[in-house]
């Protein structure tokens, strides 16, 4: 009897120390966020540091190489995620959030700052986190000329000195400025891809990671790289000499959030509404080169003056984009990237 | 074989079970179908993925290409590796030998996206190389050694380069310098004897090592991606973009299968070609 009374007395003192503990308190009080290493580096863990000092809500950051990897990840976990929310680009976030077992919709109700949102920048299981432009950036010391408009990069002064993404990286939209810019459309792509075969003598590389690229363009193997202005600001820190333009057309793009369907919604509904609070945006933009999607947020000086005029900014029908993108994917690597 | 032997393969038959297991789920989601407008995927169970690939012409160009750059960069590493290995196994000087062996070990406990990174560096537009033919007049521009063909090529030469060298270096000092000491007393001349006695006797090891190469290149993927430029597309490559681009697992699944019987089957020629070797050299030797 006495064995008994001490075993269960010992059972019950260890559960109560184990509920207790600090570790398991800060388990329950943390979040798992999973986005793009240059995301986390240049912004992303600055505005989690203030969240986590505001709520006591730890931040874990999870990186992930592009939002596909990301994905792949999520699905292989899908009958217990381990991550809360994701940053994806908003195709993909378009084409994978209805499923409902792995994502949870997001309510208007609560975010507090979803009045001051931006057009477009909410859907029912996804919101934005920032946008960007597809732009230019060039090395105005290793150019003869400046770039002005994107006809500037078909001119045989530019002889294997682009970076270019390839399709799948920012959801085509080189593609659909070659086409943009050569009377097609996102309907009639044959002209781009036509275009993009004229572009060939002036690339490089053709990128699928952002890092690779402003490496290359750091170290002079090319002189110009097609990507968002946040590209440049690692470079411009470093002390590169960068120049970034965003001609027309420039397509804007989203990157998200989503809530992962997990028992931490409550929290990861908090972060995401703390990201999109005039703060937080204006933390993204100053460090990370974004456009803040809070209208509230004017846009950090440096990025303003960068930023595509509203009239000269295009956006795609991302249904589109997500039926085509691998038919294009195929037909880039086999006619344009051979 | 007596029970206990049995007994005592149990271990290593399981963890084949496990491996080849894995290898038929993957063969069998290859059967499924991807769900339309959505990454996930659905019965019924069908050959289309499989019959879809043969019918496609890009996918059996870049299979076909994938087998001949591995068998191209297979024959190099055979031309560039053996006399590296010979050097290692016949030098007189013992710090020789413990220098190249252990630029080789360095070699191998760097990691394959360093080596590319390092590569990216030394053959890059403003890299070593074009730095150092530029200066001494060779060349007026700077070549183009990465974001193409050759640079994966320079670069997977050197990540398959030590394993083959380090299978080969021993199985040539193996052979005794005696018999090659008495083919010269003989009369042979040293590429005689190099190539009718050294040579021969190493050839299992030879196609050993060259077996470990064509796999090594083969399943090459980190090097095309980073140094290829978005140019140099081997079927791992194609694979990844069926999974991560057109979100069609079944697809990509049907393929990796396919892929991997293709690979399968050009490893079995290597071995029978290790099979005819050894006993063509014991033969040889009576």
């Amino acid at each position: 009897m006495k064995k008994q009374l001490n075993a269960s007395l010992m059972i019950s003192l260890a559960a109560a120390l184990f509920s207790a503990s600090p570790m398991t308190q800060a388990a329950s009080q943390e979040i798992a966020v999973m986005a793009w290493g240059t995301t986390w580096e240049q912004g992303l863990q600055v505005v989690a540091d203030k969240f986590e000092k505001q709520t006591g809500i730890h931040v874990v950051p999870v990186t992930q190489s592009g939002s596909a990897d990301g994905y792949a990840r999520l699905q292989s976990m899908q009958d217990a995620p381990k991550i809360d929310i994701w940053f994806s680009t908003s195709s993909l976030a378009a084409r994978v959030t209805p499923d409902k077992k792995l994502f949870a919709p997001i309510p208007d109700a609560a975010l507090s700052n979803v009045s001051a949102l931006i057009p477009g920048a909410k859907a029912p299981t996804w919101v934005a986190a920032y946008y960007y432009p597809l732009s230019i950036i060039y090395r105005p010391t290793l150019v003869t000329h400046p770039i002005t408009a994107w006809a500037d990069l078909w001119k045989p002064e530019f002889k294997d000195s682009l970076a270019v993404p390839d399709v799948q990286t920012y959801q085509a939209r080189m593609l659909m400025v070659s086409a943009l810019t050569h009377g097609g459309s996102i309907d009639n792509v044959d002209p781009g891809f036509t275009a993009l075969k004229q572009l060939r003598p002036n690339i490089a590389m053709f990128y699928g990671s952002d890092s690779d690229s402003r490496r290359a363009l750091a170290q002079g193997e090319v002189s110009v790289l097609i990507g968002p202005p946040s590209q440049a600001k690692p470079l411009s820190d470093a002390g590169v000499d960068v120049t970034v333009v965003s001609p027309k057309p420039a397509p804007v793009m989203f990157d998200v959030m989503t809530l992962v369907n997990t028992p931490k919604q409550a929290m990861a509904l908090k972060f995401i509404d703390f990201v999109l609070s005039a703060e937080s945006q204006s933390t993204i933009s100053t460090l990370y080169n974004m456009g803040p999607v809070n209208h509230n947020v004017k846009a950090a000086p440096e990025l303003a003056a960068v930023l595509p005029k509203e009239s000269d900014q295009v956006s795609f029908d991302e249904a589109k984009i997500n039926d085509h993108v691998a038919q294009w994917n195929e037909r880039f690597n086999a006619e344009i990237s051979r | 074989m007596k029970a206990g032997a049995r007994v005592l393969l149990l271990p290593a038959a399981a963890l084949m079970a496990i491996f080849f297991g894995a290898f038929l789920v993957f063969a069998a989601v290859g059967m499924l179908s991807c769900a339309p407008g959505t990454p996930g995927y659905s019965a019924p169970l069908t050959l289309g993925n499989y019959l879809r690939f043969f019918s496609d012409p890009a996918g059996l160009r870049i299979l076909g290409w994938t087998v001949v750059f591995s068998l191209s960069l297979t024959a190099a590493t055979i031309v560039a590796g053996y006399p590296f290995a010979y050097l290692i196994a016949r030098t007189r000087w013992a710090w020789v030998r413990n220098l190249l062996l252990g630029v080789l070990l360095v070699t191998f406990l760097c990691g394959s996206i360093s080596r590319a990174y390092g590569w990216l560096i030394l053959l890059g537009r403003r890299g070593l190389v074009n730095e150092a033919l530029m200066w001494t007049g060779l060349i007026d521009h700077p070549l183009a050694l990465i974001y193409n063909v050759s640079g994966v090529f320079i670069a997977l030469l050197h990540f398959t380069l030590p394993y083959f060298v380090l299978t080969v270096f021993g199985a040539i000092r193996a052979v005794p310098s005696q018999v090659e000491e008495s083919a010269r007393d003989l009369g042979a001349s040293a590429l005689r004897v190099f190539f009718q006695i050294t040579v021969p006797l190493t050839l299992p090891a030879i196609v050993g090592g060259a077996t470990l190469a064509f796999s090594l290149a083969i399943s090459a993927f980190a090097f095309p991606l980073l140094l290829g430029g978005g140019r140099v597309r081997l079927i791992s490559n194609y694979i990844y973009d069926q999974l991560f681009v057109a979100f069609d697992l079944p697809f990509a699944a049907a393929v990796s299968s396919l892929f991997l019987l293709v690979a399968l089957v050009i490893l079995w020629g290597f071995f029978a070609v290790e099979r005819w070797a050894t006993r063509a050299v014991y033969r040889r030797a009576g």
